[in-house]
C-alpha cells in the first residue's frame, strides 16, 4: 500500500509539494521544530514533514487543518476553471493550443491539490489527543473542532489508502472521456 | 583422578591435555571476573537509582498536601488550578517507576508555581501567623473589594445609558408605531450592549484579582516554608533525553534538547516552496478571476447539455445562445487579445452542438441557413463531420429546388402551372422526391385544395423518404398531423403527435395539436393530463395554459377560461394560441366584439412570432376565427360592426379567403356551438 501511496503521490507531486510547503510554512508560524523538512521523500511521509507534535490545541489544530485549506483553496478554482472549460464550455486543442495547455495544467494542478488536503495520521492523532482527551482547549473550540477533526480523521486514512487519487483520476475519465 | 586417567597417555597428549586445562582455569577465572563486574555495576546502578528515588522523594515531600491547602481557594480559577495540584498530589503515590515519579515531580512543579495557586499558598501561610503573607492577604482583599466596587460603578454606568437609550429611542419609536422590525433591531442593539458591558465589568473586576495574584507571586519566594521553584539544572536531571540526539535532556515543554530545539526551528524554507506557494497562489488568482467570468456561460452550458441529453431541443438551443451571449456580453469588458480574452471563449465543440439543437429544433434547413446569425463559426457545417448528416440534406434540398426551377417556364405560373412543373420534375434524375412532393403540399394547403389532395403529397413524401433510407419528419411531420388533424383522421394525427414530441420533448406546438385531437374524439380527460403532464414536466407555459382553456372550454366551463386566460395574459399577452382559445370561448358566449377583439391579437400575434422566425406559431384557424368572428359581430351589429368589416375588407384585399363554413354559419346552416364542441370542423 505504500507503494501505490508514493506513487500517487509523484503522480500528483505538485499537490503533495505544495501540501508539504505550507504545513513546512505553519510549522514556523506555530513555532514548531521541523526534524526533517523533505517535501517528497519515498516513504509513508511524502508530501508531509517530520515535525514535532504540537503540545497546544489550536497550533495542533492548524497545523492538521492549514496545510489542506490552502491546497483546497488554491486547487479548486483551478480544478473547476479547467474542467468548466474543457468539459463545459468545449475548448479543444483546434480552437486555442495555448490555451487548451492552460486547461489541461490547470485541471491536473488543481486535481494533484485536491489530492493532497489530509494530515498525516500522526497528527490528526495528536489533534485528537492534545483537544480532546487532554482538553488542551475551551468548550466552544472543541465544539467548532469535532466535524473538522472527524473529517481529517478520515481523510487522513482515505488519502492513506490512495482513495481521493482513484477519486480524482475515475472523474476525470468520467468528465473528459464519456 | 584425572591423573590417574592421564597415565596411558603420551607426552604430545598430555602437552595437548594441560594445555586444554589451562585454558578452561582461564576460562573461569574471566567468567567469575565478569561476574563480580556485573555484580559491581548492577550494585552501582541500584545506589544511583536509590540516590535518585531518595532525590525524588525529598523534593515531592517539600509539596504541601493538599488538604491543608483546600479552605484557602476562594474563587473558580483558583478552586480549578487546586484541583489539578490535587490530583496530581494524590496520584503520586500510585507510580512505581522512577521515570513516571521524576515526571510527576516536573508537572507537579509546574502546577505548584500555577499563578493561581498563589493566592492558595499565601493565604494558608497567612493562617500560620506569616505576618508578610497576612499583609499580602489583607492586600489581595483590598484590591478584589476595589475591583468589585469599580465593576459595579461599571455596571451602573453602563445600565443608566441603556436605560437613557431606551427611554430616548425605543419608547419613541414604539409609540410613532415605527413596526416590529425597528423594535426588533434595538432589542438586539441593547441586549448586545447589555452583554458587552457585563463582559467589561468582570474584565474589569479580573484585572484587580490579577494584580493581587501578581503580588502573591512575588512573595512565594520569601516565604520559607514554599520549596523552591526547581532550577534548570533540576530540571535537566529530571527530565528525558532528547528524543533526537538521546543524549541531552529535553527542554520544558519540548521532546528535544534545547540545541536539537534550535536546530530543528532554523530549518530554512527551500527556495522552490516559497516560489511554488506564490505560483500557486498567482495562478489561483487568475483561475477565480476567470472562474467569475465562466461560471455563468458554463452554468447556460451544462443546462443545454442535460436539455438536449432529454431530447428538449428548443430547451438546449435557448440555453447555448444564452452561453454564447454571455460570453460576448463579458468579452466586450475584456481587453480585446488579452489573456483573459482568450480565457473567455466557447470551444468548437459547443459551436457543434448548438448547430445539432438548432437542426433538431428547427430543422437541418434552417440550421444551416441560420448558422450565419447565431455561430461564431458560420462554416461549421462544412468543416464539422457531426454535422455532415444535415449539411448533406441541405445540399439535396438546393439542388432539387435548383432543378426544379428549371422545369417552371413562366414566374407568373398559377397553381396547375406550378404543380404540372413539379410533377415533370420528379422524374428527373437527381431530385430528392420527397422534397418535391412536400412542396406540392405547400402549394395545395396555401390553395386550400382538398385535404384529401393535401394528405395525398404529403403520403407521398413520406414514401419516397422510406425508400431512400432518410428521416423527414422533421420536414413534413408538423404538417402532417395537423392536416391529418383537420382532415378528421384523429387517430392517425395522435400517431404523428406522439413521434413529434419524441423527437423533441419542446415541440409545444405538437403537444397542443395533440390536445386537440384528443379533445375531437372526446377523450377530454387524456388532453386534462397532457396538461398536467406539461406543467409538471416543463413548468407552467402559455402552452400548457392554452391546453387546459381547451378542454374547460370542451366542458363548458366558458366562465373559467376567461378567468384562466385574463390571468394567464399578465405573462403571457403575446401568446396567440391563449387570445384563439379566448376569441373562440366569447364566440360560444354570445359576445361577438371580444371574440373579434383577441381573433384579431391571435392572428395578430400569430404572424408577429412566424415573422420571428417560429413558423409553426401560425395557423390558419387563427384567420379562420378572425373571419367567422368578424363577420357575426357584422351580422349582429354590435359596436365593433365596423371594425370588423373594415378588417374583412382588408383581408380579402390581401387576397385571403373566407372559409366555407364561415358562410354556412352566416346563413344559419351550421350554429357556432356545432362547429365549436362538436370537433366536426377545423377551427376549434
Amino acid at each position: 500500500m505504500t507503494v501505490l501511496y508514493i506513487i500517487s503521490k509523484y503522480l500528483t507531486f505538485p499537490g503533495a509539494f505544495l501540501r508539504a510547503f505550507w504545513e513546512h510554512l505553519t510549522c514556523k508560524l506555530f513555532g514548531i521544530p521541523v526534524e526533517d523538512p523533505a517535501y517528497l521523500r519515498a516513504n509513508e511521509m511524502c508530501g508531509h514533514i517530520d515535525h514535532a507534535l504540537a503540545k497546544k490545541g489550536f497550533a495542533a489544530y492548524t497545523v492538521a487543518i492549514l496545510p489542506g485549506l490552502m491546497n483546497f483553496f488554491t486547487g479548486l478554482p483551478l480544478v473547476l476553471t479547467g474542467i468548466i472549460n474543457l468539459a463545459i464550455m468545449g475548448v479543444s486543442a483546434s480552437d486555442s493550443l495555448a490555451m487548451f495547455i492552460v486547461y489541461i495544467a490547470m485541471t491536473y494542478v488543481g486535481a494533484s491539490l485536491m489530492c493532497s488536503l489530509f494530515p498525516d495520521i500522526e497528527t490528526v492523532m495528536n489533534l485528537r489527543d492534545v483537544v480532546f482527551t487532554q482538553k488542551k482547549s475551551n468548550i466552544p473550540s472543541r465544539i467548532v473542532a469535532v466535524i473538522p477533526t472527524l473529517i481529517m480523521y478520515a481523510g487522513a486514512y482515505l488519502e492513506k489508502f490512495c482513495v481521493p487519487f482513484i477519486l480524482w483520476a475515475a472523474a476525470a475519465i468520467m468528465i473528459f472521456v464519456f | 583422578m584425572d591423573n590417574e586417567l592421564n597415565k596411558d597417555l603420551t607426552p604430545e597428549e598430555e602437552a595437548v591435555a594441560a594445555e586444554e586445562a589451562a585454558e578452561e582455569t582461564v576460562e573461569n577465572t574471566q567468567e567469575a571476573a565478569a561476574e563480580t563486574e556485573d555484580e559491581q555495576e548492577a550494585a552501582a546502578r541500584s545506589k544511583v537509582e536509590a540516590e535518585i528515588a531518595a532525590r525524588i522523594e525529598k523534593r515531592f515531600s517539600k509539596y504541601p498536601d493538599p488538604s491543608e491547602l483546600s479552605d484557602f481557594a476562594v474563587d473558580k480559577k483558583q478552586q480549578t488550578a487546586f484541583e489539578e495540584y490535587k490530583d496530581e498530589y494524590e496520584s503520586y503515590s500510585q507510580l512505581e517507576t522512577s521515570r513516571e515519579k521524576r515526571k510527576a515531580i516536573l508537572r507537579l512543579n509546574s502546577l505548584y508555581y500555577n499563578p493561581e495557586m498563589s493566592p492558595v499558598i499565601v493565604a494558608c501561610e497567612a493562617s500560620k501567623s506569616n505576618d508578610a503573607a497576612q499583609k499580602t492577604v489583607d492586600e489581595m482583599k483590598k484590591l478584589r473589594k476595589t475591583g468589585k466596587i469599580v465593576s459595579g460603578i461599571f455596571i451602573a454606568v453602563f445600565l443608566a445609558l441603556a436605560v437613557i437609550f431606551t427611554v430616548v429611542k425605543i419608547v419613541p419609536n414604539v409609540s410613532a408605531g415605527g413596526g416590529l422590525s425597528s423594535l426588533g433591531f434595538y432589542a438586539i442593539c441593547l441586549a448586545v450592549y447589555v452583554a458587552l458591558s457585563a463582559y467589561a465589568a468582570v474584565e474589569v473586576k479580573n484585572l484587580f484579582a490579577s494584580m493581587g495574584v501578581t503580588k502573591a507571586q512575588k512573595l512565594l519566594p520569601t516565604l520559607e516554608n514554599v520549596p523552591a521553584k526547581l532550577e534548570s539544572e533540576e530540571i535537566a536531571e529530571l527530565a528525558d533525553p532528547c528524543i533526537s540526539c538521546g543524549e541531552k535532556p529535553q527542554t520544558e515543554g519540548s521532546d528535544y534538547c534545547e540545541d536539537c530545539h534550535a536546530k530543528m526551528l532554523s530549518t530554512k524554507i527551500p527556495f522552490l516552496g516559497w516560489l511554488a506557494g506564490a505560483g500557486i497562489i498567482a495562478a489561483s488568482v487568475v483561475a477565480l478571476v476567470a472562474l467569475f467570468f465562466t461560471a455563468a456561460p458554463a452554468f447556460y452550458g451544462l443546462s443545454a447539455e442535460v436539455a438536449a441529453k432529454e431530447k428538449r431541443w428548443d430547451d438546449a438551443l435557448n440555453y447555448y445562445s444564452q452561453m454564447n451571449s454571455t460570453v460576448n456580453e463579458f468579452s466586450s469588458y475584456l481587453e480585446p487579445d488579452s489573456f483573459m480574452a482568450d480565457m473567455l471563449k466557447v470551444g468548437k465543440d459547443i459551436q457543434v452542438d448548438t448547430a445539432v439543437a438548432y437542426a433538431n429544433a428547427y430543422g437541418a434547413i434552417e440550421a444551416v441557413q441560420y448558422a450565419n446569425y447565431y455561430l461564431t463559426d458560420s462554416s461549421i457545417f462544412e468543416t464539422e463531420e457531426e454535422l455532415a448528416p444535415y449539411m448533406e440534406i441541405y445540399t439535396r434540398y438546393y439542388n432539387t429546388a435548383g432543378i426544379c426551377s428549371g422545369y417552371i417556364k413562366n414566374e407568373d405560373a398559377d397553381y396547375e402551372e406550378y404543380r404540372d412543373a413539379l410533377m415533370q420534375a420528379l422524374d428527373d434524375e437527381g431530385v430528392d422526391k420527397s422534397i418535391i412532393y412536400y412542396t406540392l403540399f405547400n402549394l395545395a394547403s396555401g390553395e386550400s385544395q382538398d385535404y384529401s389532395v393535401q394528405l395525398d403529397f404529403l403520403s407521398k413524401a413520406e414514401q419516397s423518404a422510406e425508400e431512400n433510407g432518410y428521416d423527414y419528419l422533421w420536414l413534413y411531420g408538423n404538417d402532417y398531423a395537423s392536416t391529418l388533424r383537420k382532415a378528421g383522421e384523429y387517430e392517425k394525427a395522435l400517431e404523428y403527435y406522439d413521434r413529434l414530441t419524441e423527437n423533441n420533448k419542446n415541440d409545444m406546438y405538437s403537444y397542443l395539436g395533440k390536445a386537440k385531437a384528443l379533445v375531437s374524439l372526446g377523450r377530454i380527460d387524456e388532453a386534462e393530463a397532457l396538461a398536467a403532464q406539461l406543467e409538471k414536466e416543463q413548468g407552467e407555459n402559455e402552452f400548457s395554459i392554452s391546453i387546459e382553456a381547451l378542454v374547460l372550454r370542451a366542458k363548458g366551463e366558458y366562465d373559467l377560461v376567461e378567468e384562466l386566460c385574463t390571468t394567464a395574459f399578465e405573462e403571457y399577452d403575446t401568446s396567440a394560441e391563449l387570445h384563439h382559445q379566448l376569441a373562440l370561448t366569447y364566440l360560444l358566449k354570445g359576445d361577438y366584439d371580444s371574440a373579434y377583439e383577441h381573433a384579431y391579437l391571435a392572428d395578430y400575434n400569430g404572424i408577429y412570432w412566424a415573422q420571428q422566425g417560429v413558423s409553426k406559431a401560425y395557423s390558419y384557424e387563427y384567420l379562420n376565427s378572425l373571419f367567422l368572428s368578424a363577420n357575426l359581430c357584422v351580422k349582429e351589429g354590435t359596436e365593433q360592426a365596423q371594425t370588423a368589416q373594415n378588417t374583412i375588407t382588408e383581408l380579402e384585399a390581401y387576397g385571403e379567403v373566407q372559409p366555407e363554413i364561415v358562410s354556412k354559419i352566416i346563413n344559419g346552416e351550421v350554429t357556432v356551438e356545432e362547429l365549436l364542441t362538436k370537433g366536426a370542423y377545423d377551427i376549434i
